[in-house]
């Protein structure tokens, strides 16, 4: 039994070459396909999103699972591009190492943003997909199911999702949704049009932000972001009317001084009829003059506080890191104990045929010869000949267990064999 | 069912707290569960005594009173849990179920609270116990709403272990309650009144009638204030309405309890039950003041 990835990922890869290998949702049952014509006898799956490119390859035996460069080839071929050229980008992980990846990356523990959910509905997905194609098998299954639990005990047993390190996330998820509980009916104003909003603009849109303004000096960037994200757009020189109509406000400007001064907002602050504004200045200096913080009903929150809860958080994960790692390695562990456990069923099974065969001829032998038994008796020599096969296969199955602790037992499989003159 | 007694709920609700409090120190996979058996036991405790009570003909005393009031609270604290469990609002609502469960078990025993036996007299006694336990409620919807507020402006949220609503949460539940909270006074005291005009003896001198109307007149003015002034239908004026309002109630009750009134009294005898010739000079001095 071999199990193997061969795939790439932000860890490893740049943006531009995942960018060319990713398979996207359409294409991949053609990719599937393609594998399987070129694989035949193995279970494949394909792991496809913005940050990884992973093909998982499973078979019984070794000689079937395509090597390192074969899955390079393929996916070369398949994308159009030189094998050469991705060949170095492509990492090989196999057997126990290759389980331990996949369940760090179901956990999000190898994720750009450790903790973030998505990737497991994405790992859930690619099995699913490859199931419905008819690629996968007993052993794709076993792993992707234990992938899934393993997911799922470091998220429930460990805080490690919840705490959030990029300022974009601490800004919504830990101040902004203390406000507000939806964001669907919120105006949301996003003054500034750089990487920083961008980022912000993906975590409102998850919280489900519907109503959002871009409003940024250089018309052209902005206009980008507003397309890109499907947002209004509006003019700067509009700003004082569209700080009285928000409730959020994410501001991300290069500006030198603050775009707000407390008499600026002054002006407004009637028109705001004490309505709460939650106002997330994350420009360098400040957008916001400070004292805007103290009127009522505003929450202000720059980028130093934003900064101090990230550090905080970057320290709290630091912690729960051991403890999520724990369990990933308990569940490698279990799956992989379980896994060499299930390589050694043939032999057992050949095992146990070879003892009922010669027992059924021993018993024919036995009651041909005592003519006069009765039923109840035939029963319980039968009995005793079942529990004495259990007794003698006892403790050579308990030491094949043993062993599959740390590995299949080839050595003891081979001597069985041997021993008992079991033929494959 | 005889065994139960006020210490009982009271108990289990007491170890409740002291789990709900520890939220504030550590994060604990059982605790939820712990929280759960004791509350749902208490409230079982607290169903069961309630129901031998009415079972009792005695729906009249103060205690009955205050113990329904704090029976739906804790009614409203188990909704909560079971399906806002994160929401750690217990910290706040079992101190007060506790508070009113205390204040049935010690203040007099006489009656100023009547569930009435005539349909007015129960729209009467309902409609108030509904409206007290609105108020009260909003009470916690409005400390948490400042709470949370001052949290939230001291940038001590993120730090903290645990999480109280959002503040558009509680400013939604807090304006609600001071609506349906006038509603039901209102429903309350005009029942009250149509009770007592039958017999054409409106007691409008009586502390507690003036005093509940005075609490209404304030529910009124507040809403009044809701609708015309718009800065007040926004968090913290809500809140400290709210707040206003259970000041106003806390006066109520205390008029009731502790000023000579004409409302239908009653002493009770030392285990709180009556006998079967208190219960007819109940019947008739409800006659009587209505």
């Amino acid at each position: 039994m071999k199990l193997q990835l061969v795939g790439c990922s932000h860890q490893t890869t740049p943006v531009e070459i995942r960018q060319q290998l990713a398979v996207a949702a359409k294409d991949l049952p053609e990719a599937i396909e393609g594998l399987q014509d070129r694989f035949p006898n193995t279970e494949t799956v394909v792991l496809s999103t913005c940050n990884r490119v992973e093909v998982y390859t499973a078979a019984e035996s070794h000689n079937e699972v395509p090597s390192h460069e074969e899955v390079a080839q393929f996916l070369a071929e398949f994308h159009h591009i030189d094998s050469e050229k991705i060949m170095g980008e492509l990492f090989l992980q196999s057997g126990e190492e290759a389980v331990r990846h996949l369940f760090y990356v179901a956990a999000s523990l190898d994720s750009m943003v450790v903790g973030e959910s998505q990737i497991l509905g994405q790992v859930k997905q690619a099995y699913e997909d490859a199931t419905r194609l008819g690629s996968t098998g007993p052993l794709t299954h076993g792993v992707f199911q234990s992938a899934l639990k393993a997911a799922r005990r470091v998220a429930n047993d460990t805080s490690i999702h919840r705490r959030r390190v990029s300022v974009p996330a601490v800004a919504v998820s830990d101040f902004a949704t203390q406000i507000f509980e939806r964001f669907d009916d919120k105006n949301i104003l996003l003054i500034g049009a750089g990487d920083m909003a961008e980022e912000t603009l993906e975590y409102l849109r998850a919280e489900g932000a519907q109503k959002l303004t871009i409003i940024n000096r250089n018309p052209e960037r902005s206009n980008e972001l507003a397309e890109k994200w499907n947002c209004r757009l509006d003019r700067w020189d509009r700003l004082n009317d569209l700080l009285a109509e928000a409730d959020l406000i994410v501001s991300t400007t290069a500006a030198e001084n603050p775009i707000v001064t407390r008499e600026d907002f002054a002006k407004i602050e009637s028109r705001r009829y004490q309505r709460p504004l939650a106002i997330l200045d994350l420009a360098v200096p400040c957008d916001f003059d400070p004292e805007i913080g103290k009127c009522l009903g505003v929450y202000l929150y720059n980028i130093d506080d934003l900064q101090i809860v990230c550090h905080r958080n970057r320290q709290a994960r630091q912690k729960e890191w051991p403890a999520a790692e724990r369990i990933i390695e308990e569940e490698t562990q279990r799956f992989m104990t379980d896994l060499h456990h299930r390589a050694t069923a043939p032999t057992i099974r050949q095992l146990k045929e070879s003892c009922q065969q010669i027992k059924e001829e021993e018993l024919q032998r036995l009651f041909h010869k005592i003519q006069e038994e009765s039923a109840s008796s035939r029963e319980e020599i039968e009995i005793a000949f079942d529990r004495f096969i259990n007794k003698l296969l006892h403790p050579p199955l308990d030491s094949l267990r043993e062993e599959a602790h740390s590995g299949t037992p080839h050595a003891l499989l081979e001597a069985l064999k041997r021993l008992f003159k079991l033929k494959d | 069912m005889e065994n139960i007694s006020v210490f009982c709920f009271a108990a289990s609700y007491s170890v409740a707290l002291l789990f709900e409090l520890t939220r504030l120190y550590f994060r604990s996979a059982i605790r939820g569960i712990l929280l759960i058996g004791f509350s749902v036991a208490g409230f079982i405790a607290q169903t069961l005594f309630v129901i031998a009570r009415l079972a009792e003909q005695s729906p009249r005393d103060a205690l009955d009173w205050y113990l329904l009031v704090a029976w739906i609270l804790a009614a409203i604290y188990l909704y909560l849990l079971f399906y806002h469990p994160t929401v750690p609002l217990g910290i706040f609502l079992l101190p007060l179920i506790l508070a009113i469960i205390a204040a049935a078990e010690y203040l007099p025993q006489e009656s100023g609270y009547p569930l009435g036996e005539s349909t007015w007299g129960m729209l009467h006694g309902f409609s108030l116990l509904l409206g007290t336990v609105i108020i009260f409620f909003g009470f916690v919807g409005g400390m948490t709403y400042l709470i949370q507020s001052r949290r939230l402006q001291k940038k001590q949220t993120s730090f903290s272990r645990f999480r109280l609503p959002s503040l558009e949460w509680t400013e939604k539940i807090t304006a609600r309650c001071i609506f349906f909270s006038a509603i039901f006074l209102s429903v309350g005291v005009l029942s009250g009144i149509a009770l007592n005009a039958k017999e054409d003896k409106v007691p409008w001198s009586d502390p507690v009638v003036w005093s509940s109307g005075l609490l209404l007149l304030w529910l009124a003015a507040a809403m009044l204030f809701n609708a015309i002034y718009r800065p007040a239908r926004q968090g913290r004026k809500v809140a400290y309405l709210t707040l206003a309002s259970a000041g106003f109630l806390l006066l109520v009750l205390a008029v009731t309890r502790l000023v000579p009134n004409q409302h239908p009294t009653r002493k009770m005898s030392d285990d709180k039950l009556p006998h079967a010739h208190q219960l007819s000079e109940t019947v008739e001095l409800e006659g009587v003041s209505r």
